[in-house]
């Protein structure tokens, strides 16, 4: 039998680490010296393999497997590693998949609650940037409101989950039984980075509507008109700018723009 | 962190810090600025077929502009093939065709980062068998092809030499010793007939002994000791540190 180019049998070893199907092929490569064959010396490198990334994956969404429970997570990632494979150098971003994958197995609060924790994980070491304060807002000329755009800070995810995952998600944070009561309305979050770490927070209907405006590159203006849907006209101002205010005071907007001198 | 710790300087992996901000960006900014610190990776492929990862070293790249390491490092192995990561230091067959395929990524790598690199002997528990070298003749064979520095693991030398049934101590006498500008210490687990790097343990008597061997063929040189889980007290460390530090310097004097 003739050796294996470098390229074969690193693809033979990377499948036994995925499935384990393939063992005795690859066990044909190795030497089973000392008395300890070779079956027992792969076995390190596969057991090795799903304990390091079902443990990463476990601390990076540790409300989902209390949820999940651990063996119904465990068999979960164990599924998830065969059809997303990590193609990250760094093992931080295994779970990048995972709310994706969890939707298509139409598994669809399992999936927010992931979406969730993943913002987390994104707000922990996203981009630094500048958070715009509310006294550079005095620096701008009336007439350029108008046109102003908002530039939502890197750390920034704007989410929509159903009650009951915020309620799993919050109850798993401050070390709580997890709630039984499904709620099914959906609930607008925000997450992004605080002096003190990630944060998340509900949003209000009209701070909703402006986030998600700026995120979708609309101006100051284009958000009000948003937000005027389905507000008294007289409400419109003050909650854009009481939304607006919340926004800067948590460090969430980074940067505006606007034409003009 | 103001260099108030009794620690001579810093290794960090380069991959926990090839992200975009945040609080290990700060944690980096802020060793930097009181201590030297050095770049272990895990990820470089060194051994791999696919080809060298152009995005990694540029990451690679732009964190060594950041903290101006005083050594970069990874590891003597594969880790990643037909583009997937498989965050482990896996073993590779040791031939010539071995050696002239990781001796010329080195290079590579070296001469893109304008700097030599230190590569580190790994842990092994399996062996190929088409293999015709011993790992400390790859090793050598290796770092004198690529010209590059070597990171040498004490407990991975035992560990391997256990696993396989070579001689700890001919490792020793084999590998090129004016390379080694680093060493590791670390303490390891016993899984049946089996050794297994699980660097969760204090460092073992017989890594100490072979480590005080080292000290005296390889002279003064920068010393770590690694500690993953089951992490005592820092005092705990800092006394296993202070035993390097006591190692060294007797058999200096000797």
């Amino acid at each position: 039998m003739s050796a294996p180019t470098l390229a074969q049998l690193q693809a033979e070893f990377k499948q036994y680490l995925f499935s384990g199907a393939n063992e005795a092929v690859l066990a044909d490569q190795i030497r089973g010296a000392n008395n300890i064959d070779a079956t027992r010396r792969l076995d390190v490198y596969r057991n090795a393999y799903h304990i390091r990334l079902h443990a990463a994956l476990a601390q990076d969404f540790p409300a989902l497997l209390m949820k999940m429970g651990e063996a119904a997570f465990g068999r979960e990632m164990a599924a998830y590693l065969k059809v997303c494979p990590s193609t990250s150098p760094s093992v931080r971003y295994i779970g990048k998949q995972l709310p994706h994958y969890l939707a298509n197995r139409n598994k669809p609060q399992l999936a927010d609650l992931a979406r969730l924790e993943w913002a987390v994980l994104k707000a922990f070491d996203a981009a630094d940037a500048s958070a715009l304060s509310v006294a550079a807002m005095a620096h701008i000329p009336p007439t350029a409101w108008q046109d102003l755009h908002f530039e939502a800070h890197p750390s920034v995810s704007l989410l929509e989950v159903s009650g009951h995952v915020f309620d799993v998600w919050t109850a798993h944070r401050r070390q709580q039984p997890l709630p039984e009561r499904q709620t099914a309305a959906t609930v607008p979050l925000l997450v992004w980075r605080s002096p003190g770490g990630p944060a998340v927070r509900r949003l209000s209907t009209a701070g909703h509507t402006l986030l998600a405006a700026v995120i979708d590159g609309q101006s100051f203006a284009q958000a009000c008109v948003r937000l005027a849907l389905g507000t008294p006209p007289d409400a419109v101002a003050p909650r854009a700018a009481r939304s607006l205010l919340d926004l800067l005071q948590r460090g969430c907007l980074a940067n505006t723009s606007f034409s003009g001198p | 962190m103001r260099g108030e710790v009794a620690l001579d300087w810093f290794e960090l992996i380069s991959e926990n810090f090839m992200v975009d901000g945040g609080k290990p960006l700060a944690v980096l900014d802020a060793v930097c600025e009181h201590y030297p610190v050095a770049l272990h990776g895990v990820s470089l492929n060194l051994g791999g077929s696919d080809p060298l990862d152009e995005v990694y070293l540029n990451r690679l790249e732009t964190l060594i502009g950041r903290c101006e390491p005083v050594r970069v490092s990874d590891h003597l192995c594969w880790t990643r093939h037909g583009g997937h990561h498989l965050h482990d230091l896996l073993p590779l067959p040791y031939t010539q065709d071995t050696v002239t395929h990781v001796a010329e990524r080195i290079l590579r790598v070296q001469d893109r980062l304008k700097r030599q690199i230190l590569i580190e002997n790994v842990s092994s528990y399996a062996e190929y068998a088409h293999s015709d070298m011993r790992e400390y003749e790859f090793l050598t064979a290796v770092a004198e092809r690529a010209d590059c520095l070597i990171l040498l693991d004490i407990n991975n030398i035992v560990v391997s030499a256990h696993n396989h049934g070579f001689d700890a101590e001919t490792y020793l006498r084999t590998i090129p010793v004016g390379r080694i500008r680093q060493i590791h210490l670390a303490g390891h687990s016993i899984s049946g007939p089996l050794l297994i790097d699980t660097h969760d343990h204090p460092v073992s008597d017989p890594v100490w002994r072979l480590y005080a061997q080292a000290a005296r063929k390889i002279g003064a040189t920068a010393t770590m000791i690694e500690r993953d889980d089951a992490i005592p007290p820092l005092a705990e460390l800092l006394a296993e540190l202070d035993m390097a530090r006591t190692l060294h310097a007797q058999e200096q004097a000797a």
